[in-house]
């Protein structure tokens, strides 16, 4: 990890409230790994502590990363009011990310709900640079709309996030069946699982989500790596603000995650 | 070239500036941005006579120029301390200063006399002031006759220098100064977090799980100063100030109203240079200042 100043390449508004910022930051860009985070200073008058956000993938032949943002509160607020050429103070890459190996043959299925999206782009484009191993990749997206407020569809700009290999292997939910199926990604989870014959889960979102994804992926067997989101004030594993239960301990979600086995965690 | 180095109980700091407690884990947190070598002092994560737990999620919340926290002594109790993080810090150059707290009085003095002839620790700094557990601590910390007989039960199982360090949630911080100077503390150092509160206005709930934690970062550095200005005119024993410095400017400040030494926390978190960069100021001070020793600083408020 390291403090790296990063400049802001390009920032653009996805859709309400989303934002998609690219860093020039060779050094952190360099050994990025998905599911990995960045802690980012934000210098609006109301923020004093770093803001912890997933990075949503790497470019190195550029050397950029991408964050993929929602605006929350007065942090990403800030942030997502940076434009070309704002230079920012960016600590990382922090946390320990998604486990890739052995994976060579395996049905692979990403759950992403809502901003938990940024961690699963990086993850497909990762996974899309290992063709040679064989890999069948599919992607469950949630969100709760995907309908502006003039009635037009935004699931083409979110879809548009992710690798164009994988972009077909989406299947969609919307709380309010806006579009794709009506309900949660965990109704049509068990169904998916089977007829895809999924072997590996890799899960971000919500914390009753990914309780929800743990249970199913343990009902049926397969092996499932969540990433979980914690407030932080260091993210580095000093000040144990971050901590949840896993295998009956409190452990930094900071430095020993963002990324947990599911069935390792104590969800309750 | 001038002189950064003071002395508290016999023992030279190559500079004032240290962590303070519960902000720098156990030395190794920090070490892919600056070598703890590089400090006057490294300063444990407190630890007490079991492992503990700690405190509900969520234990931390931004406010107002700083934050809140309650964390609740979360650590991994004395004996994986001497087993698994000593070997590290007893490899470091600088001094080692190793946070206690005890549910207790007599839980204080089991932990020194078992930490006592552990190899490579210089100071006991004893917590009579967290805020965030239900067991004792800062109760040891605002009653002069607790924080004596704390006081007393750890200088009787040690050999070491013994910093006390002090709660400003009291309504005279030098009744208890004067009480454990009496009780043989060779150093006080002041203060800890102020007992804070805050509110989610959406939910209408805390902003954390225990309602009530401890407010640190530069919002309380006035409180401090004054807390740290009140003691060094009420003890003889050196003072170290903590409590909201952000930079170079603001351990002079410190030191000048009284403090030996001082320690950085939470700034820490925004940014981890923030100790390297203290020391380069403070050298580049005096050498403008021309002033060639820095013990020269302390206590020098006009008043």
């Amino acid at each position: 990890m390291l403090i790296e100043k990063a400049r802001v390449a390009y920032n653009y508004n996805v859709s309400p409230g989303i934002y998609k910022i690219i860093f020039d930051a060779p050094k952190i860009s360099k050994s990025a790994q998905p599911g990995q985070f960045v802690m980012i200073k934000c210098e609006g008058k109301q923020t004093f502590l770093r803001r912890p956000l997933s990075i949503a993938g790497t470019k190195s032949e550029n050397l950029t990363i991408n964050l993929v943002i929602k605006v929350v509160g007065i942090g990403t607020k800030w942030l997502a009011e940076s434009t070309f050429g704002d230079t920012l103070d960016l600590l990382g890459p922090l946390g320990h990310g998604y486990t890739l190996t052995n994976l060579a043959g395996k049905k692979i299925l990403l759950v992403a709900g809502g901003i938990g999206m940024a961690s699963m782009i990086f993850l497909a484009e990762e996974l899309s640079r290992h063709r040679k191993q064989d890999l069948k990749v599919n992607i469950l997206f949630g969100a709760k709309t995907l309908e502006l407020d003039d009635g037009n569809c935004f699931y083409a700009s979110i879809k548009n996030l992710f690798p164009s290999s994988y972009r077909e292997k989406i299947t969609t939910t919307t709380e309010d069946g806006s579009y794709g199926h009506k309900g949660l990604v965990t109704d049509i989870l068990p169904s998916i699982i089977e007829k895809k014959e999924i072997n590996q889960i890799f899960a971000c979102g919500p914390k009753a989500m990914l309780k929800k994804v743990a249970e199913i992926s343990q009902a049926h067997n397969v092996p499932c790596q969540v990433c979980l989101e914690k407030r932080m004030a260091c993210g580095v594993g000093a000040c144990y603000s971050c901590v949840c239960r896993v295998k009956g301990h409190n452990i930094r979600v900071c430095k020993n995650g963002p990324v947990f086995e599911a069935k390792e965690v104590d969800w309750s | 070239m001038t002189n950064l180095a003071i002395e508290i109980a016999g023992k030279k700091f190559q500079n004032p500036v240290m962590p303070a407690s519960g902000t720098f884990g156990y030395g190794e947190v920090y070490t892919d941005f600056f070598s703890p070598n590089e400090l006057g002092a490294v300063v444990c994560k407190t630890i007490k006579y079991e492992s503990w737990e700690g405190n509900p999620t969520p234990r931390t919340c931004e406010t107002s120029c700083g934050m809140l926290n309650a964390i609740g002594l979360q650590n991994v109790g004395r004996e994986k301390f001497v087993k698994e993080k000593m070997p590290f810090l007893r490899q470091l150059k600088t001094n080692i200063i190793v946070s206690i707290a005890g549910s207790k009085i007599e839980e204080y003095g089991q932990l020194a006399a078992r930490l006592d002839p552990v190899e490579g620790i210089d100071f006991l700094e004893v917590n009579i002031s967290c805020p965030n557990v239900e067991a004792g601590s800062q109760v040891f910390g605002t009653n002069p006759d607790m924080a004596a007989a704390v006081t007393n039960a750890v200088k009787n199982n040690t050999h070491l220098p013994i910093i006390v360090k002090l709660t400003p949630n009291v309504t005279d911080i030098t009744v208890i100064a004067k009480a454990v100077e009496a009780a043989g503390a060779d150093a006080i150092c002041a203060i800890n977090t102020l007992l804070g509160m805050s509110i989610d206005i959406n939910t209408g709930k805390p902003r954390i799980a225990k309602t009530k934690g401890g407010y640190s970062g530069p919002g309380i550095k006035p409180i401090a100063i004054r807390m740290v200005y009140e003691i060094a005119e009420a003890v003889k024993i050196p003072v170290i100030g903590v409590g909201g410095i952000m930079n170079w400017e603001d351990a002079v400040e410190f030191m000048m109203a009284g403090a030996t030494a001082i320690q950085v926390g939470t700034a820490t978190f925004v940014d981890p240079m923030t100790m390297p960069k203290i020391i380069k100021g403070l050298a580049e001070f005096l050498e403008k200042q021309e002033i060639d020793d820095i013990k020269k600083l302390i206590g020098t408020v006009k008043t």
